[in-house]
C-alpha cells in the first residue's frame, strides 16, 4: 500500500514550474481552462474529460479538495492525501485534514465505496459517518508505508522498452472513484497507460503487459476513450482483476 | 400561493398585529437543514442580540410588510442555526452551489418561495439557472447542495 504523496509533489511541482506534459512550457492564465458540458475545468489543476462518459482525474489534483456531506451542506473535512493500493493497482480512499486555517489531520479516513461524487470542486459524501474513524479503518488507510510504490518506478514494456516513469495515478471520478491508469513521463513527455491486474510490480520497475500497451495515449482525452475500448476487449478483466476498486 | 423574492423582501418591516409596532426588518431567512423550508426570521440585532420571529408566528407575509401575530412572538435564540444565520455566516443568499457530484454550479442570487407557508420554491443562480425546490438536498454553511 502506498500513499502517492511523492507523486502528487511532483505533479504539482512541475505545473508550479510551468513544465507542460509534453515537456514544454504552459501558461497558467486563461488559456488552460477548458471546456466539458458547457462548464470550465482548469487544466492546470488537473482537471479532464476524457469522453461523454468517462471523466478522469490525476489523483494530485484531489488534495485539498473539501470533503461536503450531503444532509447538511457542511465542509467536513479535505482531502490531504490519497491512498493507493500499488499491489493490486486500485484506489483505496483518502486520508483527511480539518477544515480551516491551521488545521491538523483529523483523526478519520474516507473510503473510496463511501464516495458519492467526486468532482472537480469537492468530494460528496452522505453524511460524517461515511467518514471511517482512525480506529475502524482498514490497514491499509491506517498503515501505508510498508508496500510498494508505483510513483516512481519505471515503467518497462514487455518488449523491454523502458517508456519512463510512473508520475502519477489516474483516476476515474463520479461515483466510487477507482483508479484507471498511471501518468508516465519521460523526456518526450507523458503518455497515460491503463492499469491491469497482469502489471509486474517490484517497487522498482512496473511492467506494462502487451495487451495493455497498446492502449496507451499521449493524451488524457484520448485515455479515457482507450480504457473504455480496453474494458471492452477484455471481458473477463473484472473490477477486481483490472484494477478496478469495487 | 403568493410567490415571494427573499432578494426583494429583504428589509421589509415587520409588524405586529396586536400593538401596530414596527418590529424590525427582515434581515436574514433561517431556513432548515433540508434547504426548502423557512423557519424563522432574523429582523434585529446580531450575535447576542439578535432578534427572530418564527414563521409559525407569522399572520402574513405581504409585498410590502411582515405582519406578526403578537409584538411578543419576538424573541431571542441561542440556537447554532439561528446564529450563524444572524451573524451571516450561513445565508441561502449568497450561498455556493454545489452539486452531489462534486461540480460547484455557482452562486445563489435569489430563492422564491411561498409567502403563505415559507416553503422554498425555486433557487435561481447569478447565472440565471433555476434551481427547483425538488432537486434541493440541504443547506449548510459551506453550500447549497443540489442533485446532480
Amino acid at each position: 500500500m502506498e500513499r502517492i504523496q511523492r507523486g502528487m509533489d511532483f505533479a504539482d511541482s512541475a505545473y508550479r514550474r510551468g513544465v507542460s506534459r509534453r515537456g514544454g512550457s504552459h501558461s497558467t492564465q486563461a488559456s488552460w481552462w477548458q471546456y466539458r458540458r458547457g462548464q470550465r475545468y482548469n487544466e492546470t489543476a488537473g482537471w479532464f474529460v476524457m469522453s461523454n462518459q468517462l471523466h478522469l482525474v490525476r489523483a494530485s489534483a484531489a488534495k485539498g479538495l473539501p470533503v461536503v456531506t450531503i444532509d447538511t451542506g457542511e465542509d467536513a473535512a479535505e482531502i490531504k492525501d490519497v491512498v493507493f493500493d500499488s499491489e493490486r493497482h486500485h484506489l483505496i480512499g483518502f486520508t483527511l485534514n480539518k477544515r480551516g486555517w491551521l488545521a491538523g489531520s483529523l483523526k478519520a479516513t474516507l473510503l473510496a465505496d463511501h464516495i458519492i461524487g467526486l468532482g472537480p470542486d469537492a468530494v460528496m459524501v452522505l453524511s460524517e459517518a461515511s467518514l471511517t474513524a482512525d480506529s475502524q479503518a482498514p490497514e491499509a488507510l491506517a498503515d501505508t508505508g510498508s508496500a510498494y510504490h508505483v510513483v516512481g518506478n519505471d515503467v518497462i514494456a514487455e518488449s523491454g522498452k523502458v517508456l519512463g516513469t510512473v508520475v502519477d495515478v489516474i483516476v476515474e471520478t463520479g461515483e466510487q472513484p477507482r483508479a484507471v491508469g498511471y501518468e508516465v513521463k519521460d523526456d518526450g513527455g507523458s503518455m497515460f497507460v491503463p492499469v491491469t491486474a497482469q502489471m509486474g510490480l517490484s517497487g522498482k520497475n512496473l511492467v506494462v503487459p502487451a495487451e495493455a500497451e497498446q492502449f496507451t495515449r499521449d493524451d488524457l482525452a484520448g485515455f479515457g476513450a482507450a480504457v473504455e475500448s480496453f474494458r471492452y476487449l477484455l471481458p473477463n478483466n473484472d473490477d477486481s482483476s483490472s484494477g478496478g476498486d469495487a | 400561493m403568493s410567490v415571494q423574492s427573499m432578494k426583494d423582501s429583504l428589509k421589509e418591516k415587520v409588524v405586529a398585529v396586536d400593538t401596530a409596532d414596527d418590529l424590525g426588518k427582515v434581515k436574514h431567512y433561517v431556513v432548515a437543514t433540508s434547504g426548502v423550508q423557512i423557519l424563522r426570521l432574523h429582523i434585529d440585532g446580531r450575535r447576542g442580540g439578535a432578534q427572530f420571529v418564527d414563521w409559525d408566528d407569522l399572520s402574513s407575509f405581504g409585498d410590502d410588510r411582515v405582519v406578526v401575530t403578537s409584538a411578543d412572538a419576538v424573541h431571542e435564540s441561542d440556537d447554532e442555526r439561528d446564529t450563524d444565520t444572524a451573524k451571516g455566516d450561513l445565508n441561502i443568499l449568497g450561498s455556493r452551489v454545489l452539486s452531489t457530484a462534486g461540480h460547484e454550479l455557482g452562486e445563489v442570487k435569489d430563492v422564491e418561495f411561498d409567502g403563505g407557508t415559507g416553503t422554498v420554491m425555486a433557487a435561481i443562480l447569478k447565472s440565471g439557472t433555476r434551481i427547483e425546490a425538488a432537486s434541493i438536498r440541504s443547506l449548510g454553511r459551506y453550500a447549497l447542495v443540489v442533485n446532480a
